[in-house]
């Protein structure tokens, strides 16, 4: 009886509901937002977009400090700027970062740890629904090639990572360490499996579209001397490490064996997804160190020009200060020394506190050729660099082909990509002065040194983090210690502290590695 | 006199006296005042009933210009048709609020005022150069004045909710009941913000925020339009019969639908044209305007079965329902629980015991219940791509990111079984009643988001955690020592509670078979003191990050060189985040129509993060960094170690190497373990003090039926341990997950006193 009474008032309900109970029930598909993909081209473009920010924003705002380039604006309170003292806190977040990373929370602030995982995450995805699909094998390879971008970002910041162990979610909430030399091992032996999956694509493989690929635009070539490139980069960064040199020799024969060569003179890798002065689509280094879309200047000129970089242009003559830098009182993108202003330019040194005399007013602020407007393209890696990672590997015996040759023309790009006039003429008459570390001769002493100084210039507020770690693998140059009075350390820190969230949430795996300190723990690659 | 802020560039410069302006700083707040207006009328025969109601709400706020009205009319009505019934309620209401935007960031301001500033007189920013954003004397903060004028929210909201009541009486023992209400509102809110403009011929070039902080910031506006309706039809059979005198049954038969859906449209520009005055409209601005749409809908059936049985002093009751919901996978769709109680009166079973007319009433009742829930928002159980701001979708190349979320995707229902037993015994007849339960919970399939490693892929991961178990115990007594015929009463009463456990059991087990014992269940705005679900710890626990410790001695460990303590990474479990212990106090006193009563409350047993101690630390102006008056000092209770930390000695001479910015902002401010105190107090929480007029004095106003007066006063005193200098740790931020912290994006706690007056006409 009771059992009938029941289905009589089910019936009674579905009657009413005019349908059957699951399609009156079958409501929770995401009518706002997309829960599913059918190709990976806005998730990609999404990650390189990204990395450009985390590269030029967020790991800038350390190792622009550390490398010699960046002191801080007296017109601010430096009091809790950890950067300048060393005195790193677990979750310590440089001053100085205005741009949030897009798509996270809004006016979180995140430590690159969580930037970067996020970002390899975004390519992992991309990857995986690549090669999911029929003929995407250009797709996986740009995603294999960014990937290895975050994962050698993370562990030149920290050391040893998770990495093999990571994305998968539920499935592995606790990812363990791994060494951080066999990632490094791993992460060129990516960019060779990259480099194939070009190679031997199909014919039939799906073009990658112009708009997707916002670096080259589709171009698969460029895209293997860029792996190539990068993969140069990580065999370069273990040049002092003895049990890497088994490996450094197979991946130069393999990387001499594909072909693909490096990226040449005028081959710069930007970044250019359509960056214009609206907000949240602008430049981010513009949207960090120059103007809001609203032009406002809130906070983007507590970066200002470090003595110690500023020094090197104007005492060697370099017409690149005037690019890089700008005279006291100039706005983002103007430098008035071309209106007549003599200047002079004026830096500050790093740790000064804050005072009148570093007030941004009176300081000089990042040049037109890096900080040129709202819609310049992003650097991320350019033709200068490749030529001096073929410089310094010429000049190691690594590859063949003449180290002055490509020092001289690394230069000469550096002036090009800066927008000096005639920069090929102009940086002949710079490195033509008798002067150590300009000079080709006059550095034949330790031409390593020259080279790595020159390459140091070049990467000026480009790619800050590069520069920090040839700092931190070969000392060079020597960049002096912040002055700040509350340093208490002989030494700049060799690496940054795992963030509090690992300890928190992750605790096992981070334990594991033992007590932190960012003076002496340091990367595998260092000295 | 001395100067306040930076000189101007005219050369004026702001002087008051170097000492504290109490009156000031608690004057910026407002006493907030509630009037509420009603008037009702019924009337009605034997077939039907009217009833027509109006009330009129105006609040004004604690937040200086916040202000709140809200009118509502009621009517409902009842007509009996011979074995039909017709009822039906209706009710309009309309609510305007006008509030700030940013209470959490004029709150603040406030508390970054020094004592010594004549807040009150910088009211006037729009006319009086000290006070404007170019001239207030502070480089880093806005005048609050300023802030509450320049972020203000303004919201009109309608709410219209019909119920139609329909019931058939066909037999005596036969109830059909058919109903269905509707609720539908309209939400209107606009956020406008003033253009920040500084005025550069009396701007001081070296003020922080003239020259950088914000700089000039134009208008913006924002428009958030919401539509809910929800409907909610009932159907339900009753069947009832008496078989005896002493023998009842009832029986409820009974079926819910509830269908609720929601759109909202969202469109704003952070870049408004600088007119004077600002028109606070999209159309005037520059760049692109943002917004977004949404719309989401959820729906639950649910069926019923309720049955009760009483025999004289014995009663037994039990039910059964049946839920589908639209939020779980079709798999999980369904499901069932079951409830059963039962209640036994034994005194009235054996009235020997009532004998001597000392225990004059005794009772127990026994429960098992299971209530099945699902604590999800719809489509929760996809992870979407977010294309959070316009990033290039009007460039050449649009862009999306992976979601933040791993999700179960088997999440069930969660349940809560409950066996409760209570004992209630009434003495002299009921001048002393006392009452006691023990209950237990287990709740199994809890479903929590929690943050994981960002290496896992996700920065948080949505499960069905494993079980809890709860256990308490309840202590009700209320005794009335004396009650004269003349109509003089004073009542006492005291209840207890002791929250025994709370406790997870088990959390999580990964496909792998690994166990999580321990999740970050709140993620605290980035913050590092979050609640915590720790396995064998009371649920939720507080964790912060503390120094690091000798282990052997629990002693602060400093560096032998710059005496400083440093963070110890790993998270500390601080307390529990609910109180152990609850006693309420009570005390009433009545002659004729006058009445007191008075209500004290004790909680203990808890901890709080006080996150506004981190705020006050960062202004400098907390009770504990002046404590060494900004000198170095001898970390207390501190070790160092000269040998690489094996052995460790006491430290006696070796001071902090600055006692300013680098000792309490760098390293106190981060050391949360500071911010947690005891959530211990005592509260009078309420006295009320009422009288109705007697009728003879109403005697020739035939119209009035009856007058009432009282005063009520709430949360008037309040007693905190000294380690608590902060504020009341009944300001949770959150009554969730988040319990356990306060934040400055609260207002402040506030006591309240009211006046009522009514009349019965």
């Amino acid at each position: 009886m009771k059992n009938k009474t029941i289905h009589f008032f089910w019936m009674l309900a579905c009657l009413f509901l005019a349908g059957s109970c699951n399609s009156f029930l079958d409501i929770n598909t995401n009518p706002n937002q997309p829960t599913v993909l059918g190709a990976p081209d806005y998730v990609l473009t999404g990650a390189i977009v990204a990395s450009g920010q985390i590269q030029s924003v967020d790991l800038a705002s350390f190792s622009g400090y550390w490398a010699g380039y960046w002191a801080a604006s007296g017109s601010y309170s430096q009091a809790g700027d950890l950067t300048r003292n060393y005195n790193l806190t677990y979750n310590w977040l440089p001053y100085g970062v205005n741009v949030t990373f897009a798509g996270t929370e809004p006016n979180q602030q995140l430590q690159v740890w969580a930037l970067l995982y996020n970002n390899a995450s975004n390519y992992h995805y991309a990857e995986t629904l690549a090669k999911s699909l029929k003929g995407y094998d250009y797709y996986v390879a740009i995603a294999k090639i960014m990937r290895v971008w975050c994962f050698h970002s993370l562990v030149d910041v920290y050391g040893n990572v998770p990495y093999s162990s990571t994305f998968k979610g539920l499935g592995n909430l606790e990812p363990t360490y791994d060494n951080a030399q066999t990632i490094y091992q791993n992460l060129s032996l990516q960019l060779d499996s990259a480099v194939s999956i070009i190679q031997n694509a199909p014919a039939t493989a799906v073009a990658v579209k112009a708009n997707t690929d916002v670096i080259f635009g589709g171009n698969m070539s460029s895209w293997t001397s860029l792996a190539n490139t990068m993969n140069l980069r990580l065999l370069l960064r273990q040049s002092q490490v003895a049990s890497s040199q088994t490996l450094i020799t197979q991946e130069l024969a393999k990387m001499v064996a594909n072909g693909g060569g490096f990226l040449g003179a005028g081959q710069d890798a930007l970044i250019q997804p359509g960056y214009t002065k609206i907000q949240d689509l602008q430049n981010p280094f513009w949207e960090n160190n120059g103007f809001s879309a609203a032009s406002a200047i809130g906070g983007r000129d507590y970066n200002r020009v470090c003595n110690f970089s500023l020094n090197f242009f104007v005492n060697n003559n370099d017409p690149r200060a005037d690019y890089l830098f700008r005279m006291p009182g100039d706005n983002p993108g103007v430098n008035s020394k071309f209106t007549g202003n003599v200047g002079p330019y004026i830096g500050i040194d790093f740790g000064e506190p804050g005072i009148t005399a570093t007030e941004t007013a009176r300081t000089s602020g990042f040049g037109i050729g890096v900080l040129g407007g709202p819609s310049q393209s992003l650097p991320f890696i350019t033709a200068a660099e490749s030529l001096f990672l073929q410089a310094e590997a010429a000049q190691r015996g690594w590859i063949s082909g003449s180290a002055q040759n490509f020092y001289q023309t690394g230069i000469a790009e550096s002036f090009r990509y800066l927008g000096v006039p005639n920069p090929a003429a102009a940086a002949a008459t710079y490195y033509g002065q008798a002067l150590a570390n300009v000079n080709w001769g006059a550095s034949s002493g330790n031409l390593i040194q020259a080279i790595i100084t020159q390459k140091w210039a070049a990467m000026t507020s480009i790619d800050c983090m590069e520069a920090w770690c040839d700092f931190r693998r070969l000392g060079i140059p020597s960049v002096p210690l912040s002055i700040d009075p509350s340093v208490t350390s002989p030494v700049s820190p060799v690496r940054v502290l795992y963030p509090l969230t690992e300890y928190a949430n992750n605790a096992t795996a981070v334990n594991a590695q033992g007590t932190i300190n960012q003076f002496t723990s340091k990367i595998f690659w260092q000295n | 006199m001395v100067p306040l802020g930076r000189p101007l560039a005219d050369g004026s410069t702001y002087y008051t006296t170097y000492s504290p302006k109490y009156n000031d700083k608690l004057k910026f707040w407002k006493t907030g005042i509630t009037q509420q207006n009603d008037a009702s009328l019924s009337a009605g025969d034997d077939k039907s009933t009217y009833f027509v109601s109006f009330q009129n709400v105006n609040r004004s706020g604690v937040v200086p210009k916040d202000t709140y009205s809200r009118n509502t009319f009621r009517f409902n009505g009842s007509r009996q048709y011979g074995i039909f019934k017709i009822g039906y309620r209706l009710t309009y209401g309309l609510t305007h609020q006008d509030r700030t935007s940013d209470a959490g960031g004029v709150y603040n301001e406030w508390m970054n005022t020094p004592m010594q500033v004549p807040l009150t007189q910088l009211a006037n920013w729009q006319n009086y150069k000290f006070a404007g954003a170019t001239g207030y004397y502070n480089d880093f903060f806005l005048n609050p004045y300023y802030d509450l004028d320049q972020n203000r929210m303004v919201t009109n909201q309608q709410d219209f909710l019909g119920n139609l009541e329909l019931s058939l009486q066909p037999t005596k023992w036969l109830n059909l009941l058919g109903r269905a209400g509707l609720n539908s509102q309209t939400y209107q809110e606009q956020d406008n913000t003033l253009p920040l403009l500084f005025d550069p011929t009396i701007a001081n070039v070296n003020k922080y925020l003239y020259q950088n902080g914000s700089g000039n910031t134009p208008p913006a506006v924002a428009n958030n339009n919401t539509n809910t309706k929800r409907i909610n039809t009932d159907f339900l059979a009753t069947f009832s019969k008496d078989f005896s005198e002493d023998f009842h049954a009832k029986l409820i038969l009974g079926n819910n639908i509830f269908d609720d859906y929601t759109s909202a449209t969202n469109i704003n520009s952070g870049n408004l044209l600088y007119l004077n005055p600002v028109i606070y409209n999209i159309a005037y601005r520059n760049g692109n305007i943002a917004g977004n749409v949404f719309e989401q809908r959820y729906r639950k059936i649910g069926l019923y079965g309720d049955l009760a049985l009483t025999y004289k002093y014995l009663s037994v009751h039990g039910s059964y329902r049946n839920d589908w919901t639209s939020l779980l996978n079709i798999n999980n769709r369904s499901f069932s629980y079951p409830e059963v109680d039962a209640a036994f009166v034994f005194t009235d079973a054996f009235p020997s015991l009532k004998e001597g007319g000392i225990l004059t009433f005794g009772k127990i009742t026994g429960s098992l219940a299971k209530v099945g829930n699902v604590s999800l928002n719809p489509y929760q159980l996809q992870n979407p791509f977010s294309a959070s701001s316009p990033y290039y979708t009007n460039g050449p190349s649009p862009v999306l990111y992976l979601g933040q979320s791993a999700i179960q995707q088997s999440i069930k229902p969660e349940f809560t079984s409950a066996k409760e037993m209570t004992l209630e015994l009434g003495f002299w007849e009921g001048k002393l009643n006392f009452k006691t339960a023990y209950y237990q919970t287990n709740t199994t399939n809890q479903t929590v988001s929690f943050q994981v490693s960002n290496s896992a892929g996700y920065s948080n991961a949505l499960i069905n955690t494993g079980e809890m178990l709860n256990r308490g115990l309840e202590f009700d007594l209320n005794y009335t020592p004396i009650s004269t015929n003349s109509g003089f009463k004073w009542t006492i009463g005291a209840n207890f509670t002791e929250l025994i456990t709370n406790t997870p059991l088990s959390i999580y087990t990964g496909p792998t078979g690994d166990k999580l014992n321990q999740i970050n269940v709140l993620d605290n705005g980035g913050n590092t003191t979050n609640s915590w679900a720790v396995v064998g710890q009371q649920y939720p626990v507080v964790k912060a990050i503390d120094y690091l410790r000798d282990k052997a001695t629990g002693k602060v460990i400093v560096d032998p060189v710059t005496g400083l303590p440093s963070q110890d990474p790993t998270p500390k479990i601080m307390g529990q985040a609910n109180p152990k212990h609850r006693l309420g106090l009570n005390t009433s006193v009545s002659f004729k129509g006058l009445s007191l009563s008075v209500l004290l409350d004790y909680r203990s047993g808890n901890v709080i993060y006080n996150q506004m101690g981190q705020n006050l630390i960062f202004g400098g102006i907390d009770y504990n960094s002046a404590q060494a008056g900004r000198q170095r000092f001898v970390f207390p209770n501190s070790v160092y170690s000269t040998d690489g930390g094996h052995t460790y000695v006491p430290n006696t001479n070796i001071t902090i190497n600055d006692g300013n910015y680098n000792f309490w902002q760098n390293i106190y401010y981060n050391v949360t373990s500071n911010f947690v105190t005891s959530g211990a107090f005592w509260k009078l929480r309420e006295v009320n003090l009422s009288y109705q007029l007697p009728k003879s004095i109403l005697g020739n106003l035939k119209f009035i039926k009856a007058i009432r007066t009282s005063l009520v006063g709430r949360n008037l005193l309040m007693w905190r341990p000294d380690s608590n200098k902060w504020t009341d740790p009944e300001f949770s931020s959150d009554t969730s997950n988040g319990a356990g912290t306060t934040n400055v994006n609260q207002t402040p706690p506030t006591r309240t006193y009211g006046f009522v007056i009514a009349f019965t006409f």
